[in-house]
């Protein structure tokens, strides 16, 4: 009963322990993020050590780059109507369908979504690009950036909205049927007003993902189609200009920060419960209703596999135009960069090895986040949410630009290699977090009660029943973690070091040399890494089973 | 274990949820709290095991006051009316955790809780999880967990309230039988009278933070002393004692075998409505004189609107207070 004030707390660590909770994710934010941020926003806002907006007034100014700043909503604003389009009859079929194979082609949606953006634009320059197996090339258009931006984010789609649709009680559409509203009014006047929530906030974040896009536009756009992202890292890698970049990155932020403010409105709209919890769904009764589950499968399949089943196969194709493991071959003695002599093979190691160290500082900082969501006052909750989510909204390349700008105080660290988990664990706790304080926040308080009357000290209660219970998620945690640290891109571009290249960086490497040979061995990387990245999407998604979390 | 408790009050920011309740449960009594709902039975429990604060009073079982001791040292088990099974736990796992925490070894406990599994009827349940159990199984496994750790005092909050009606009362005999197996001294709350009379010995009436009336469930059915309770132990008939018997005064109750249809009756009244229960009929018959509709049990029902006289016998007759109210 609500009304009854408990004397078991629900944070058995006391309010010390609780602010020490809070307090550790913030300093490491503060520091690693927030400081980078402001550090830009200064550089861009002043001249000559001077606070002024000359630069701000250039940037607004110049032609070209306010064609970039078109382009980047115009191309995000397609991208996020055409992924809802193609996205939603597919959440539809997975929220009120049963049938052969469900959750594996669940699980299969997920992983373009948790693929590496390098992966997913090899794999459709190996469909539609200058060396395409199609014959079309298609690079330097709006259309291949659409299509692979809807590959990208269908999944959200699929998931986002299919699991809000299929806890929308079915007894409430049979209702309006049976009070004489046809399947489309159903749909109009019931379904669509119940999904309209999770439809803003799943188009907010589509938009997110697109407005920041970065390694699908550096590599398959050209220099008029571009994201402010690719335009930051190309003023500041090929121009040398921090103070454009600087003040491209505060504008770009400016627009995250609307973005997110419409996301969180929505969001949170979508956290109201039904209290239907979902029912096994039927399997496609009317001849329509099977050849419409069948068709819309079979597109879904052929969207998610086509690509990634063309990046296998032309992976098998070596230089000289033979079937054959030659490409992999080629991973071991290539080098990507011929000053430091590095085999493209070492950034597999190097890969893994930030992985793991990225996974575990993302779950340390993250979990400790998530206690301190779950165990403080509502109030201090909201605002601290909003503080650990930023990173997510924050492009990768703002974060790496960020650390070249401002950790050289108070040691100088931008060369060091820690940088590199740091910024990957900076990616990746928003999504620790997600995953794990829902399922914290949501063990029930009789739990902690009855083990307290059992005889459980309030650390042996958090330690025998809230952390057993959050055990699934931590791992499933652990496995996002894992896999976006794998495929990290943006951040990674500004502080990775010539000799130990991360499996992204070696691929972009190997894509910007000539010959066939390096494109071959692109392929190839991205297929293991594609393989690396999908294990841990299929162990996230065995692990899901009894769903846990809200990703 | 004894139960005494004296002067508790229980507030809510300005409210007061408890007000000054005094209570004392001997050791192996079998106690019901009984009242409507919101009326803070729920609230007792939670502060006997330690879960609510209190403002005031004391709280002593067995002689020892607890009311500074905090939850998991009160050796008060609390079985909840959702039962909270541990979902990630085994059956066996749920039944010893008690054990677990009181540190007894391993095999002791598993001994133990094969025992307890044995004792409610779940023994080959042990390797199953809470969810793949019935109703009526979850409530035996909560059961014994709370009796694992021989609790000083066992309270039960609406531990059958979630169960079907026809399984209620096998298991109300059940958890009774359990209990006087381990000689546990109990607090059962309910808000079904009929529920509160298979358990206890003796039983407490509840409303808005107070104790009423308490006393043998005998007792309180023919001496209610007040409306409140004579409705809340299931007196449906209550009528000014003056309609029956000139000379009387006051409220009475007229239980159902007092009161017959009878074509030479004294009194009489119109039929609003007939249900069919118990292989038998009730009337609802509206009285004109004192307004009041009495419930009628009878094999011959007469239709709806049809004017009945029927008989009252003046000796059935329960008088609940001196006041007609």
């Amino acid at each position: 009963m609500d009304r009854n004030r408990s004397l078991i707390d629900r944070s058995p660590f006391g309010r010390i322990g609780t602010a020490a909770f809070v307090a550790v994710p913030i300093v490491f934010l503060a520091y690693f993020f927030l400081y980078p941020v402001v550090m830009i926003t200064l550089r861009g806002l002043s001249v000559d050590g001077e606070f002024g907006l000359a630069v701000v007034r250039d940037v607004l100014e110049d032609p070209t780059l306010q064609g970039v700043a078109l382009f980047t909503l115009w191309q995000a604003t397609l991208s996020t109507m055409l992924t809802m389009l193609i996205g939603l009859p597919a959440a539809w079929v997975f929220a009120r369908f049963d049938f052969r194979g469900k959750s594996a082609m669940r699980a299969a949606t997920l992983v373009p979504f948790v693929l590496p953006t390098l992966v997913v634009a090899t794999a459709f320059l190996t469909l539609i690009g200058p060396r395409g197996v199609t014959g079309v090339d298609l690079t330097g258009t709006l259309a291949i950036i659409l299509i692979a931006h809807v590959f990208y984010n269908f999944a959200i789609v699929v998931r986002g909205v299919g699991s809000y649709w299929e806890r929308i009680n079915p007894a409430l559409e049979d209702a309006a049927r049976s009070l004489g509203a046809s399947r489309w009014q159903v749909f109009r006047t019931v379904t669509l007003p119940l999904l309209k929530p999770v439809l803003a906030s799943t188009s907010a974040l589509i938009f997110l993902f697109s407005f920041t896009s970065f390694g699908v536009v550096l590599l398959l756009g050209d220099l008029r189609h571009t994201t402010i992202e690719v335009e930051i890292w190309r003023q500041t890698t090929a121009f040398l200009r921090l103070d454009v970049a600087s003040t491209l990155a505060v504008l770009q932020l400016l627009g995250v920060g609307v973005i997110l403010l419409l996301y969180s409105r929505y969001q949170r709209r979508t956290t109201v419960q039904f209290s239907h919890t979902a029912s096994p769904a039927p399997r496609p009764q009317t001849t329509g209703e099977k050849w419409a589950v069948w068709t819309i499968l079979s597109c879904s399949a052929l969207l998610v596999l086509l690509p990634l089943g063309m990046l296998m196969g032309r992976s098998l194709v070596g230089p000289d135009g033979g079937w054959g493991l030659a490409n992999y071959l080629n991973l071991f003695d290539l080098p990507t960069r011929s000053a430091t002599f590095v085999a493209p093979i070492e950034a597999i190691r190097n890969s893994l090895m930030f992985a793991v160290a990225a996974s575990l500082l993302a779950l340390f900082i993250g979990f400790l986040a998530s206690a301190g969501l779950s165990y403080t006052t509502p109030r201090v909750s909201r605002s601290f949410d909003i503080f650990v989510m930023l990173p997510l909204g924050t492009s990768a390349v703002t974060i790496g630009f960020g650390f070249l700008v401002a950790l050289g105080w108070p040691i100088d660290i931008r060369t060091s290699i820690v940088l590199i988990p740091i910024a990957h664990a900076l990616v990746a706790i928003p999504f620790v977090v997600r995953t794990t304080s829902p399922s914290l926040g949501s063990v029930q308080h009789t739990l902690r009660e009855v083990a307290a009357t059992l005889g459980a000290t309030p650390a042996r209660a958090w330690w025998t029943i809230d952390l057993r219970l959050v055990s699934r998620s931590i791992a499933v945690a652990a496995a996002f973690a894992f896999a976006i640290s794998m495929g990290e891109f943006g951040a990674t571009s500004f502080i990775s070091r010539p000799d130990s290249p991360t499996m992204p960086i070696a691929i972009f490497r190997l894509l910007g040399r000539p010959g066939s040979a390096p494109f071959g061995a692109a392929i190839a990387m991205s297929v293991i890494l594609m393989f690396v990245t999908g294990f841990a999407i299929f162990a996230i998604d065995s692990l899901r089973a009894s769903r846990v979390g809200e990703l | 274990m004894s139960l005494t408790i004296d002067s508790l009050i229980v507030t809510l920011g300005d409210a007061t949820i408890l007000s000054d309740i005094a209570l004392s449960v001997a050791a192996g009594e079998r106690f019901a709290i009984m009242g409507p709902s919101g009326a803070g039975k729920s609230t007792l429990l939670r502060a006997i095991a330690g879960l609510t604060p209190i403002a005031s009073g004391s709280i002593a079982v067995a002689g020892r006051d607890v009311a500074s001791v905090p939850a998991h040292k009160r050796s008060v088990g609390l079985m909840f009316q959702d039962y909270a099974l541990f979902p990630h736990m085994s059956v066996l796992e749920n039944v010893v955790y008690g054990l677990r925490m009181a540190g007894v070894p391993a095999k002791q406990r598993v001994r133990r809780g094969l025992e307890l599994l044995d004792l409610v009827g779940l023994a080959e349940f042990g390797e199953r999880r809470p969810e793949s159990l019935s109703g009526g199984e979850q409530q035996r496994t909560a059961l014994a967990r709370t009796l694992a750790p021989a609790p000083s005092l066992v309270l039960l909050d609406e531990p059958l309230g979630s169960l079907d009606e026809s399984l209620k009362f096998v298991l109300l005999a059940e958890t009774r039988a359990t209990l006087e197996a381990v000689g546990a001294t109990s607090i059962y709350v309910t808000h079904d009278p009929a529920e509160a009379f298979a358990f206890c010995n003796r039983m407490a009436i509840m409303d808005k933070g107070a104790l009423v009336r308490v006393g043998r469930p005998d007792e309180i059915w023919l001496d209610p002393q007040s409306e409140f309770v004579a409705r809340s132990v299931g007196h449906m008939n209550l009528v000014p004692c003056g309609f029956v018997r000139r000379d009387a005064q006051g409220l009475c109750a007229i239980p159902s075998e007092g009161i017959v249809i009878r074509g030479d009756g004294r009194f009489g009244g119109i039929v609003e409505m007939v249900t069919f229960a118990d292989g038998g009929y009730t009337c609802s018959v509206r009285v004109p004189e004192v307004d009041v509709l009495l419930a009628i049990r009878t094999h011959q029902p007469p239709s709806v609107g049809q004017h009945v006289s029927f008989e009252i016998d003046p000796e059935t007759l329960i008088v609940v207070s001196a006041d007609e109210v």
